[in-house]
């Protein structure tokens, strides 16, 4: 890229210097301690694979029992386990955390970022769903495997009917679901603010956009679930009464916290998967996307529809006609987006010059299979068809064909697009051919005749049927499809791995692609970029760079830079200019300590053991303490010299460094989760048969003192973090205000919390006597637990400014506890409608 | 260099409430419709009264169309701001937004007259 005359090309010394922070741990100490989003994002990808082949393994199993009418390979029992674990498996195990794994090494690289804004934490979120996959499948090997379908339906998952196993499941669950939140919230900082100088929104590889739009996707709607997990765990273990009608629950609500989950779910699966085809397409065709914004418009109308389509997972519930209608009519809305989003990639193909290349094999292949479950997807969005096909083969069919098609395909395609990234080594194009003819043809010979099989009266998730039904032919053709499909699967794994010793080498950009990923090596040095590039168009190696003297400003001041902390530019969300350094983490062991103490705690509320659940808490608190030490340590190394050039401040207040926005994302998570609390309480007030009449908690004075003492802790924070100069070379003047301002913090959230949790004795309520009672006690517990993490950031507010020399830090400290005090504080107002105002509100 | 003007300044504001508008009120139609239709007729319902369809009915369809007028009014706004992009600051992302405003304007608003026409055509508290 260009350089300018106003900073001095980087000596050999600070090359080396540069290199040796940014240099990877060996040995044994890179598998545990390394956090650089390439070795996170492998982790997660590997991961995933190993549990997508169990996943498909469980998959054969089930279709050697199904290949003839009334056969007895499987006992029902063990067949029940295999669909709940191949679902669970494919889900949570395989799917998502693929594509997280995906976007944690590509992002960075896309963005021109040299690793992910909260290294850490990321490694954190691998950690958790390592470790939730050992949980869930712990189950095989203590005899107690979950058999409730991966959507766990209540009341076939609640105490009366599911064991332990159950809780097996919902613990794994939780587990998954908070590192894909935490893998979100990551997504969201990265891509807002770590962009490439120049690479403003409208210049955003599409990649980036759709997972901007997934991220956001996942904190409302990944949350739902997570809250539902825990209401059913506390029905199944504490008494409570969600969802037992007799007690004022309502099963129904599992239901539509699941769905509210689950819809989304398949487009956060399928999204990722189209943005993948929006880049191999392009680069197989050597042409431009064509229709680029209304593609970006198309992801984000696609994104907020999933959100609201959820019933239509709920068509045979009972649910009223006009209720129905519009789902439905949400239903085929989304259609059009999917549409346009075919219509670009065929305009695409139509206007370049394709090459029939592996990646642009599975892209066709994509293409066609997609388009078939979209039909069908069409139809099934039908209320009246969906209640003549509902949980029979057509649905295996229909949403095999939309994520094995809409995701498993186009990942195949961007692995075989981004392998020579990777490794640096080209896949054998001859192998790779047949692994895809032999994965279409054995998919679609699996999957076509689940439409007749369905059509023709099979239902689903049952483990045997009536050779008199009809369809014994049609089951063998499947079970033939199904080994031809993972013949060819495998066969895609073995050319992967087999490339990385024999493949050829393939140099930095062996397709001629366009985006700033293929501008660094392959495979892509520790800091992807020693000189950060600079962005003046959406297709920047095809296009000349930009005459902009403020980003080269930038770039070289970045030039193997910083060298005695590891840092990326920090720019502008619309604009991407040039804003600030946002400093980088290094290799920690801590992140695993913390998740390891979280699976711990899992393990000790399974086995009912409170001296393991103790242990599980000091693990935690212990990795979280120390894991903050190192943060300040490493920020502080940054802050001790000069401005990165002399110009780009090590962080800086609000939205121009990630602790803000990671501040606002967790404050954000916290107000859905209320909200789901709250939305079920109303649900269940609405539907319930009994509800205590005009009950409310009846604690006014200790709801209004918690209310005071937050508005206390959010003026306090906020104040101190408008005290100190900003400027590098200030003298500090505010440590006493600082700390003056984070006790009163920590003295105000004290009180807080002491009154929130005093309501529950004070209101004199029973939890297991009714579902309002439940509520409240839920309630309360997610304003203790918000109180609590605001507790936290306080503290590290005060360890920041014990810490440090500079006022700089704790400000911005400070000014992150204000955000997220503020989130808590939306979280006691919400927490309040729904236990004093709704109820005398309400009919 | 002289200062930005005043409506230079507000045009980055102005395309962002452009394109976050239109999906807020396509989810606040949806979710309000579901919301007072299901819950007031099965509220209703619950405590042994007939609900008053034609009110609720009424309630859904003027929620949704309040909404639908701030989905094209969005739209608008950002339609103004992409041509002002592209008179004034033809590298400006805020021309990119203009438009991605005003084709979320197009779609979300579709949706929402796709919501709003089912109390019209069906019996609301069937």
């Amino acid at each position: 890229m260009t350089t300018t005359d106003q900073q001095p090309a980087p000596t050999a010394e600070e090359r080396a210097r540069f290199e040796e922070v940014w240099a990877r741990p060996r040995g044994w100490r890179r598998a545990l301690t390394s956090v650089q989003h390439k070795s996170v994002g492998t982790r997660y990808m590997v991961t995933a694979f190993v549990f997508f082949f169990v996943g498909g393994l469980q998959a054969l199993l089930m279709r050697v029992q199904l290949a003839q009418p009334e056969q007895q390979v499987l006992s029902a029992q063990t067949y029940n386990e295999l669909f709940t674990m191949h679902g669970t498996t494919m889900m949570f195990l395989f799917a998502v955390p693929f594509l997280e794994g995906l976007a944690a090494y590509l992002l960075p690289l896309m963005l021109g970022a040299r690793d992910m804004p909260f290294a850490r934490y990321n490694t954190f979120n691998y950690w958790c769903y390592l470790l939730a996959g050992i949980i869930l499948y712990s189950s095989f090997l203590v005899g107690m495997v979950p058999d409730a379908g991966w959507f766990a339906y209540v009341p076939l998952s609640g105490p009366e009917f599911a064991d332990k196993a159950m809780d097996i499941w919902l613990f794994g669950l939780a587990l998954a679901e908070l590192a894909a939140i935490g893998a979100a919230i990551e997504m969201i900082v990265v891509v807002l603010g770590m962009r490439a100088p120049g690479m403003s929104l409208d210049r955003m590889p599409i990649f980036a956009w759709t997972m901007l739009c997934v991220a956001g996707m996942i904190i409302l709607a990944f949350v739902p679930l997570l809250v539902g997990s825990l209401l059913l765990e506390l029905d199944r273990n504490v008494g409570t009464s969600f969802f037992e009608t007799d007690r004022g629950g309502d099963p129904l609500l599992w239901q539509h916290l699941f769905w509210i989950f689950g819809h989304p779910e398949v487009y956060v699966m399928f999204l990722p998967g189209a943005a993948i085809i929006s880049h191999v397409i392009p680069v197989h065709s050597r042409h431009r996307l064509v229709g680029y914004p209304f593609v970006v418009a198309a992801v984000v109308v696609t994104a907020i529809m999933s959100l609201g389509l959820w019933v239509h997972h709920m068509y045979t519930t009972g649910l009223p006609p006009v209720t129905l209608s519009f789902f439905t009519a949400a239903s085929m809305s989304i259609s059009v987006a999917s549409g346009v989003q075919v219509v670009a990639w065929l305009a695409t193909l139509w206007s370049g010059r394709p090459r029939l290349t592996v990646p642009m094999l599975f892209s066709l292949g994509f293409l066609f299979t997609f388009v078939a479950g979209g039909i069908t997807g069409v139809m099934v969005a039908s209320a009246p068809f969906d209640a003549q096909v509902h949980d029979t083969y057509f649905v295996v069919a229909h949403f095999h064909y939309v994520l094995i098609g809409g995701m498993l395909f186009p990942v195949l395609a961007g692995l075989f697009h981004w392998w020579p990234k990777f490794t640096g080594r080209m896949p054998s194009p001859r192998l790779g051919k047949v692994s895809f003819w032999l994965a279409f043809v054995g998919f679609h010979l699996t999957f076509f005749p689940m439409h007749l099989t369905g059509m023709w009266g099979m239902p689903r998730r049952v483990f045997t049927y009536d050779a008199g039904l009809g369809v014994g032919l049609l089951n063998l053709l499947s079970t033939i499809g199904a080994f031809v499909f993972a013949t060819g699967l495998v066969l895609a794994a073995i050319t992967l791995v087999g490339a990385l010793r024999r493949g050829e080498r393939s140099g930095p950009n062996p397709w001629g692609a366009d985006t700033l990923e293929w501008a660094a090596d392959s495979p892509p040095s520790a800091p992807n970029f020693a000189r950060i590039p600079v962005v003046g168009s959406r297709a920047p190696l095809w296009d000349p760079p930009p005459d902009d003297p403020e980003l080269d400003r930038m770039a070289a001041a970045f030039d193997h830079a910083p060298q005695n902390v590891r840092a990326t530019p920090f720019t502008t969300v619309l604009s991407a200019r040039p804003g600030t350094a946002a400093v980088q983490a290094s290799p920690s062991i801590w992140p695993l300590l913390a998740a390891g103490g979280l699976a711990l705690a899992a393990v000790g509320l399974l086995v009912e053991s409170g001296w393991v659940v103790g242990l599980s808490v000091l693990l935690i608190v212990a990795g979280l303490v120390v894991w903050e030490l190192q943060n300040e340590r490493e920020l502080g190394a940054g802050e001790a010299k000069e401005p990165v050039g002399g110009e780009y401040l090590v962080e800086a207040p609000g939205p121009r460094s990630p602790g803000w926005w990671g501040a606002t994302m967790a404050a954000v998570v916290l107000v859905v989760a209320v909200s789901t609390v709250a939305f079920s309480m109303l649900f269940l007030q609405v539907n319930a048969p009994v509800w205590p009449d005009g009950a409310t908690l009846g604690t006014p004075w200790l709801s209004a003192g918690t209310g005071l003492a937050l508005l206390v802790a959010i003026a306090a924070s906020w104040w101190g973090s408008r005290q100190g100069p900003l400027e590098h070379d200030a003298t500090p003047v505010a440590r006493t205000a600082h700390l003056a301002a984070g006790a009163t913090t920590a003295t105000a959230g004290t009180v807080a919390l002491a009154l929130a949790v005093a309501q529950w004795p004070a209101g004199g309520l029973d939890h297991t006597a009714h579902a309002y009672d439940s509520g409240v006690l839920m309630l309360v517990g997610t304003l203790a637990l918000a109180t609590v993490l605001g507790l936290g950031i306080t503290v590290s507010a005060l360890v920041a400014r014990l810490t440090h020399t500079r006022d700089v830090r704790p400000r911005i400290m400070l000014q992150n506890a204000a955000v997220l005090w503020t989130g808590v504080l939306v979280v006691w107002a919400v927490a309040w409608v729904a236990t004093d105002l709704l109820p005398t509100v309400v009919v | 260099m002289a200062a930005p003007g005043p409506a230079r300044r507000r045009s980055p504001a102005l395309a962002l409430v452009g394109v976050l508008l239109p999906p807020v009120a396509w989810l606040c139609a949806l979710g309000l419709s579901y919301l007072v239709q299901d819950f007031a007729c099965t509220a209703y319902a619950s405590a042994g009264h007939s609900p008053p369809a034609t009110v609720i009915g009424a309630v859904v369809v003027g929620l949704d169309v309040v909404l639908l007028a701030l989905a094209v009014s969005a739209g608008i706004m950002a339609w103004r701001v992409h041509r002002q992009a592209r008179d004034t600051e033809p590298s400006s992302p805020l021309g990119f937004l203009g438009l991605l405003g005003l084709l979320l304007s197009v779609g979300f608003g579709a949706g929402i007259v796709l919501v709003a026409v089912n109390p019209l055509v069906l019996e609301v508290c069937a």
